[in-house]
């Protein structure tokens, strides 16, 4: 592709590609292109070019359409364009009657933790050399009977429940599959986990260890599976679809309610007004702040400057009752739905800027002496690191990526809303000195803590620019947050996507309508998801060094991924 | 025979062994916390109780790392089939008395009280009926003291049970029973 192209030209350009490889299906959507690809070579064609052109993978989604008109099994995978704003969905069709899928496993091997789960969820098996390396138990962990498939459509939730409670009263439960075997001599297994010293969510680390030096790393997660996806299916409205997108992962509950509101309204056709996605934008922003600042307050406890932390606390503790105050809730749970806004009362403006410009400046002076501090480069610099190359194989998304050196943020890659250009000027990409723009993306702990720091900055500056905007709206714009949407009839059994920028990166959600007002299947893509592998690469051994097992706690806080969004 | 300086801190501790250092004492209690399954809010919020503004330690209250270190089991979130293994190992390990404390509308597993508002009560009904979801054990069920509904309850809400149930009160548990769904 040339240098530089309209958005018009790579569009006309990738039509003309994607036409060898299926038929191309009209979308609603001016960003995406749809293609469907039936035959199996053409798939592999299609993932050997899209990998060769640099796209991310943003999410795959197998769905039962067993009962609707094409009888079989789909797979839908959604592409990002690198650099511009276009996604190509690819719709593939399974066999009739088959559960077996081609692997896109060499092309991106981001699409691992997605096969896992289509295969505990869907029971959909790869084909080839592939099925042979891939586990059941990554989501359903043995107390579950081995036949289900929670997202197959032939049981109703009161059978699978029922299902689930004969089978650990009566059946011996599955063996757990055998876990740091073929470890070398002198090397030690340590299981850390499930329940973890400090206050945070479950999940187990087995470590191959020896000495001091980690080895490698198992992660076993699933432990907070509370079956969401099939709780959005057949049980909650279109519209209502918000009050369970707000409980996946409950500290970035604004990002997740937003982008399922987005994909609520593609499919109601009824967009939220303008002066509402003003307030969405500074409601994202106020979360990525608050977030921020807990991580680096974790980071500094995690290195023992415990007067530090106490005071990260007390910010982020201002910055929670200002969201409070602004919208009656700790976590901006409430607000969004389809269509718009609610806000309990008129926004404070004058309080909103004082308290963030006290909070953000007192911040911006701990940030500071916690930068220069001796120790704490010490500690960070050099350790967990995840190399650009890396991060871009294993097609890491959000802060992490941004760590180490791939620029991709949905808020500027695939803008909505109010993000534009004029906004981005106000943020400035980080990249202030020369020195520590390099030291921002060597993606190590220290990476991940700047452009934490730099975020925090510039999401300050986005809300600052947003409130002025929002003060030059005329009042009668102001009280009109919320449209009336109306579900379409015409639109059941279409799917649509809704994304946002939450904290730890793009949350992508994948929704199709059903036609009783309902969801048929609502796929949530957590960033935590595509993160996770990237937090055992970046300890296992490199050829300039090892992490200590000491180091752990602090890389995997300086990540600081959700295991309930993974979870599901 | 303790002689010198020795028996001084003993003359200091018999005087200060009175009602209020006495009373201190008895209400410190010590808690493990397991998420079962709950979205991350509440161990955020958990967190948030250990920061200079609601220091929790001032009232002898302390997050312990082991259960067998601790006299109270926080429980947040519905408790999933996929750990209910671990919680039931740690609070089998959990020395006596012992008892668990529910935080959060989800983890009301008796759905004995109000919820925060209509879509907490629907969800905390979803999620009753999924089947990654599990009842609580028994016995586990029998050593609940104590509830402090919402999503997430603020952190001052949370602080006031736990001071109640290292009081041996049960006023956080005295809230009028849901009605019949």
């Amino acid at each position: 592709m040339s240098v530089i192209a309209t958005t018009e030209q790579v569009r006309d350009e990738l039509i003309h590609q994607l036409s060898r490889y299926g038929e191309q299906l009209s979308s609603p959507v001016d960003d995406q292109l749809l293609v469907q690809v039936r035959r199996v070579n053409l798939l592999l064609d299609l993932a050997r070019f899209l990998s060769g052109e640099r796209f991310y993978l943003v999410t795959v989604v197998a769905n039962d359409e067993r009962e609707l008109e094409d009888r079989r099994f789909k797979i839908y995978y959604m592409f990002s364009h690198p650099t511009t704003d276009l996604f190509v969905l690819v719709e593939y069709l399974l066999e009739h009657g088959r559960t077996r899928y081609p692997s896109l496993y060499e092309q991106f091997p981001a699409v691992d933790c997605f096969e896992r789960e289509m295969l505990d969820m869907v029971g959909l098996r790869p084909e080839g050399a592939r099925q042979d390396q891939l586990t059941t138990g990554s989501w359903l962990h043995e107390a579950y009977p081995p036949e289900l498939h929670p997202l197959r459509r032939e049981r109703t939730t009161e059978a699978l429940r029922r299902q689930v409670a004969d089978h650990a009263d009566h059946d011996i439960p599955r063996p757990a599959p055998p876990r740091g075997a073929g470890c070398e001599p002198g090397c030690l297994v340590l299981p850390v986990g499930p329940i973890h010293a400090g206050i945070i969510e479950p999940g187990q680390f087995l470590f191959t260890i020896a000495g001091e030096a980690i080895e490698d790393l198992d992660l076993r997660l699933g432990y907070t599976h509370r079956g969401i996806e099939r709780l959005f299916q057949s049980h909650l409205d279109l519209l209502d679809g918000w009050w369970l997108a707000e409980q996946v992962s409950g500290d970035s509950s604004f990002a997740h309610s937003l982008a399922y509101c987005r994909a609520a309204e593609t499919l109601t056709e009824v967009p939220a007004p303008p002066a509402a996605e003003l307030l969405r934008a500074l409601f994202l922003e106020l979360e990525r702040i608050h977030n921020h600042i807990g991580d680096v307050a974790a980071l500094a406890e995690d290195v023992a400057m415990d007067r530090l932390s106490s005071d990260f606390g007390i910010v982020r503790e201002q910055l929670l009752r200002l969201n409070k105050r602004l919208t009656g809730h700790r976590y901006l749970r409430r607000i969004n739905r389809p269509g718009g806004v609610t806000i309990p009362g008129r926004l404070d403006v004058t309080d909103l800027r004082e308290t963030l410009r006290e909070n953000l400046g007192v911040f911006d002076a701990l940030a500071r002496r916690m930068k220069g501090d001796p120790a704490f480069r010490d500690r960070t610099i050099g350790v967990g690191i995840l190399t650009g190359e890396q991060a871009l194989r294993l097609g890491v998304t959000g802060l992490v990526a941004r760590a180490s050196g791939v620029p991709r943020d949905s808020r500027w890659d695939h803008p909505t809303g109010v993000y534009d250009r004029a906004l981005l000027d106000t943020a400035g990409r980080p990249e202030p000195d020369a020195a520590e723009s390099r030291e921002a993306q060597a993606g190590d702990v220290y990476a991940r803590f700047l452009i934490r720091v730099d975020e925090v900055r510039a999401a300050g500056n986005i809300a600052i620019a947003i409130l002025d905007s929002w003060t030059a709206e005329p009042p009668e714009q102001q009280a009109c947050l919320l449209a009336e949407p109306r579900v379409r009839p015409e639109n059941n059994y279409t799917f649509a996507c809704g994304y946002a920028e939450g904290f730890r990166g793009d949350v992508v959600y994948w929704l199709m309508q059903d036609k009783m007002n309902g969801i048929y299947r609502c796929k949530v893509r957590d960033p935590s998801m595509l993160n996770w592998p990237a937090l055992r690469h970046s300890v296992l051994p490199r050829a300039d060094g090892e992490t200590v097992l000491a180091d752990f706690p602090l890389v995997n806080q300086s990540f600081n991924l959700s295991y309930a969004g993974n979870d599901l | 025979m303790r002689t010198g300086w020795l028996a001084i801190p003993r003359v200091l501790f018999s005087r200060h062994l009175s009602t209020e250092t006495y009373g201190a004492v008895k209400t410190s209690i010590f808690i493990r916390h397991i998420d079962g399954g709950s979205s991350n809010v509440f161990e955020s919020e958990l967190a948030a109780l250990t920061n200079p503004i609601y220091d929790l330690a001032q009232y002898g209250i302390h997050f312990v790392a082991s259960p067998s270190h601790a006299d109270v089991l926080l429980l947040t979130g519905p408790l999933t089939r996929n750990m209910l293994d671990p919680a039931r190992e740690a609070f089998a390990v959990m020395p006596e008395p012992k008892s668990i404390v529910t935080i959060g509308d989800y983890a009301d597993v008796d759905r004995r009280h109000e919820h925060t508002d209509r879509i907490v009560g629907e969800l905390a009904y979803l999620f009753s009926c999924s089947y990654a979801t599990t009842d609580l054990p028994e016995d586990m069920r029998r050593a609940v003291v104590a509830h402090v509904p919402g999503d997430p309850p603020e952190p001052k809400e949370i602080i006031q049970a736990l001071l109640a149930v290292a009081a041996g009160s049960t006023a956080a548990t005295a809230q009028p029973p849901r009605p019949a769904r």
